[in-house]
Parts: C-alpha cells; sequence; structure tokens
C-alpha cells in the first residue's frame, strides 16, 4: 500500500512538473529577449496611429519587436492591475502615474451622405456611443449636457473602436466617436463638432511601467516631434 | 486496483484544472454583501427572459429538425447535420459577423427588411434572442436526435400497422416517449444561451434593459465594480452547476 502510495505522489509530482515548466517554458518563451521587445497597451482610438507608430519604430530600430493590445482603458487598467505584462500605457483618460500626452475629442460622426446636420438631430435617428464607464463615453457624456438631444443611444458600446465600426457597417445613422476616428475614415465619415469643445476634449496620458532599454526609447520615440506631428495629423493634439 | 496510478494522478490533475478555478471564484465572492451588490436586476432578468425565448423557439424549431435527421433517409441529411451542429464548436464573434451578415441593416435578409419596414434587428431584444437561438439550437437537436434513434422499433411498427402518418408518429410516439431528452435538449440550449457573449455583444449591442444581458455586465463590471462581477458570476455559476447536477441522469440517458 504505502509502496503504491509513493507511486502515485511520484507520477503525480513529476507531472505536475513537467505541466508546470511546460507551461512555464511557453510563457517565458517571448520573454527571452525581453530586451527587444515591447509591449504596448493603448487606447482602442490608437489603434490606427499607434499600429503604423510601431512599424515606424520596428523599421528605426532594426530587430526591436513591438507588441501592440488595444482595449478601452478601462479593461487594460484593469488588465494591468492582474499582472498583465505592459512596458508602456496610453490612456485616453488620466491614471495615477500617468504624465499628459496628446488630447483628442469627441464629435457627432455621419455618413458623408446622412441627414443629420446638427448635434439635435441625434433625436431623427439611430445613433450609438461609448458605455459611461469608458473615456470615450464618459467624454461624450460631458459634450452632451450642453447639447439639447433628448434621444438615448441604442447601444453602449465597450470601446471606441467598436462604436467606429459599427458606424461604418451601416448597422446605425450617427455615432459619438473621437475626432482622430473620422480623419482616419475622412473618405466615408463627416464629423460635426460639440458646441462645448473642452467638455468633448480628453486628455490621454502615458508611462512606462517596467525598466528596459526598448521600453525607454519607445516613449521617447511616441514623443519625439515627428511622431506628435503625425499624430496631429491624425486629429489628436500635442499637449 | 484497476485504475492505474499514472492514469490516477491524470484524473486528479483533471479534475484540479475544472474545479480549482470555480473554488477560487466562490471563494473570493464577497458573499457578506451579496445581496446588496445584487440591487439591480435589470441586466439579470433581460438574460433570463431573452434566454427562456430563445430555448422555446429552439424546442419548437429543433425537435422536429431532429426528428427529421433521425428518420429520413435522404442524402440531404448529411449536409444538413454537420451544419447545424456547427454553432456548438463555432467561435461567438463568428457567429457575430454571421448574424450581421444576415440580419443586419446592411445584411443579405436584414436590408430587404429595413427598406420595407425601417425596423432593423441589431441592437433589439429580439437579437438577443435570435443570438441565444443560433448557439442553442443545436443542443436540442443533438439530444432529440440522438434519442429519437433509441426508440424501440417495436412501438413504431405498432403505429405503423395502425396506420399512423408521419405526423401522427411524431405527435403521439416519438415525443412523448421523448420528454426526457427534449426537456434536457431545451435545458441547455437555455443555459447556453443564457451565458452568450461575444455575438451578443457584435450583434445586439449592450444597452441596460434592452441588450445589456448578464454576461455582457459581467464584461463591464471588472473594469469598474469588481465586487459586483464576482457575485454575479458566483450567481451564473451556481445555476450551471444546479443544471448539470440536475441533468446528470437524462444527459446520460440521451447521450447513450
Amino acid at each position: 500500500m504505502a509502496k503504491k502510495l509513493i507511486a502515485i505522489s511520484t507520477s503525480f509530482l513529476t507531472l505536475s512538473i513537467t505541466i508546470g515548466l511546460t507551461i512555464g517554458f511557453i510563457s517565458s518563451a517571448p520573454a527571452a529577449n525581453s530586451a527587444e521587445t515591447v509591449t504596448v497597451f493603448a487606447a482602442s482610438s490608437l489603434t490606427d496611429s499607434y499600429t503604423k507608430i510601431g512599424k515606424e519604430f520596428e523599421k528605426a530600430n532594426p530587430g526591436v519587436k513591438v507588441i501592440l493590445s488595444f482595449q478601452a482603458s478601462s479593461t487594460l487598467i484593469t488588465q494591468i492591475t492582474n499582472g498583465a505584462p505592459a512596458d508602456i500605457l496610453v490612456s485616453a483618460e488620466p491614471f495615477y502615474g500617468g504624465s499628459n500626452y496628446i488630447t483628442n475629442r469627441v464629435v457627432v460622426a455621419i455618413p458623408k451622405n446622412s441627414n443629420v446636420t446638427k448635434i439635435s438631430d441625434l433625436d431623427r435617428v439611430k445613433w450609438i456611443q461609448c458605455a459611461h464607464e469608458v473615456p470615450c463615453g464618459i467624454v461624450a457624456d460631458a459634450a452632451l449636457r450642453d447639447e439639447s438631444v433628448n434621444s438615448k443611444p441604442i447601444s453602449l458600446e465597450p470601446k471606441a473602436t467598436s462604436v467606429v465600426a459599427k458606424l461604418l457597417s451601416g448597422e446605425v445613422d450617427a455615432a459619438i466617436v473621437y475626432l482622430s476616428d473620422v480623419i482616419a475614415n475622412k473618405n466615408r465619415l463627416v464629423a460635426i463638432e460639440f458646441s462645448n469643445r473642452s467638455a468633448a476634449t480628453t486628455t490621454y496620458q502615458i508611462a512606462q511601467l517596467r525598466k528596459s532599454r526598448t521600453a525607454t526609447a519607445f516613449m521617447k520615440f511616441v514623443q519625439s516631434r515627428a511622431a506628435l506631428k503625425y499624430l496631429q495629423s491624425k486629429g489628436f493634439e500635442a499637449r | 486496483m484497476k485504475v492505474g496510478a499514472l492514469t490516477k494522478s491524470l484524473a486528479a490533475v483533471a479534475t484540479l484544472v475544472i474545479v480549482a478555478p470555480i473554488l477560487a471564484l466562490l471563494i473570493k465572492v464577497p458573499w457578506s454583501e451579496f445581496f446588496q451588490t445584487l440591487s439591480d436586476l435589470t441586466a439579470i432578468k433581460l438574460s433570463l427572459w431573452t434566454s427562456t425565448f430563445s430555448a422555446l423557439i429552439a424546442l419548437i424549431l429543433g425537435v422536429p429538425l431532429a426528428w427529421f435527421l433521425a428518420k429520413s433517409s435522404h442524402p440531404i441529411t448529411g449536409f444538413i447535420r454537420p451544419l447545424v451542429l456547427a454553432p456548438i464548436v463555432l467561435p461567438p464573434t463568428v457567429a457575430g459577423i454571421a448574424l450581421i451578415a444576415l440580419m443586419g441593416r446592411n445584411g443579405l435578409l436584414g436590408r430587404f427588411i429595413y427598406q420595407s419596414t425601417g425596423w432593423s434587428m441589431p441592437f433589439t431584444s429580439s437579437a438577443v434572442v435570435l443570438a441565444g437561438v443560433f448557439v442553442g439550437l443545436p443542443f436540442v437537436t443533438l439530444i432529440c436526435e440522438s434519442n429519437f434513434r433509441q426508440l424501440p422499433k417495436e412501438v413504431e411498427d405498432a403505429a405503423i400497422i395502425d396506420r399512423a402518418d408521419g405526423n401522427e408518429l411524431f405527435k403521439k410516439i416519438a415525443i412523448p416517449q421523448s420528454r426526457s431528452a427534449i426537456t434536457t435538449g431545451g435545458i441547455l440550449a437555455w443555459a447556453r444561451a443564457l451565458g452568450e457573449f461575444g455575438a451578443t455583444l457584435m450583434f445586439a449591442g449592450s444597452l441596460p434593459g434592452s441588450t445589456q444581458t448578464w454576461t455582457m455586465l459581467i464584461y463591464q463590471d471588472l473594469d469598474v465594480d469588481v465586487q459586483s462581477a464576482y457575485v454575479l458570476s458566483a450567481l451564473m455559476l451556481i445555476i450551471a452547476i444546479t443544471i448539470v447536477f440536475l441533468l446528470r441522469k437524462p444527459l446520460k440517458e440521451a447521450l447513450r
């Protein structure tokens, strides 16, 4: 009996170690050359511009790999709090430890052939915005406070990119999105500005979360004059 | 000793892989504040009624389909069967895109509905129900077809001798003889619809009261109110465990 018990516990141990090592190996494999990768968590509204900036950074630093993750800023912060391996966080709203980076403002976006001409026309059509909990929803709520819109959005989307996607697919007539989203789709979308522009504006903050040469270089790169100029051409403003 | 040591250890690991996260969730739930945290029932109510609707529709459509697949010898059954079971293994995001492609305002069918009535399905509770039917119906069909195939041949033959036609056979023999399988399929479809997330988010959006379901609220609360996410998850887990516990016998029978 004792022999069997030993056999069982030995094989169990061996197995656990094997599994543990396998998992450890798989998860640490990309980290083996961690000096050469930089993991960037960025607000979903930065999807287009940061994909481009990431490629430019890789071009300027051969051998370096930029790993990008785009989600609602609140989701990114939750993931980081739970241990997600981010080197850099760019959030669409201020966060503890972040420094001011760029600004963006929400607008009412409509397709080019739309009959919506002013904000109050939202009452006549189906429109959506971000959920009240995520940055693009918080600024949308703030911007709407100074408008006479009585209708409610027909969906509160979890992140900025899903709002844009649903507007572009034609499922809705209008949407409150960032100016940068309209500029990224300028051949299909038009923006109507809110009357209270400062309420409609959000400040993006950036922070380096882990020390590494590559991460420091990326921080410098995205805050360089060239990068800021590029971001400006995409509808963001430098702070 | 019939089971070898290695097998036993693997079985133990397998059990742990499932049980440990479930236990961890139950331990982390703020039980003392359970009911205060659970004050807003809008999303839960929405999920309960939409998934019930989904399950009913899945039964009304899925049981006849199962009967057809079990009894017809037409070669088309060989194509239909894998197709209607596909949602079981299909990623929810793919299901979401497929539903938009058909029923969206620019969808194959949705376009005509929108042009003639001005109504479109996305962002309505009907979209939540349809997503639930899409993912739940295969379970009804799977369980019922398997059961229909096991019906005693003698009973059917006797009915045929009594000049029962196909419809009577289905109504008077198949359904009464398969109550347990139909219930099992219905409950599984209901549970699957209740847990649906990805397809619903893409196809129906998320609005409190009309499309923000229980699972959607869990997803949102994880970022803003973790306690609430835990409480909502625990309740969902309790329902899931209750269902598999209640269904352990009929499931075993139906999938024999």
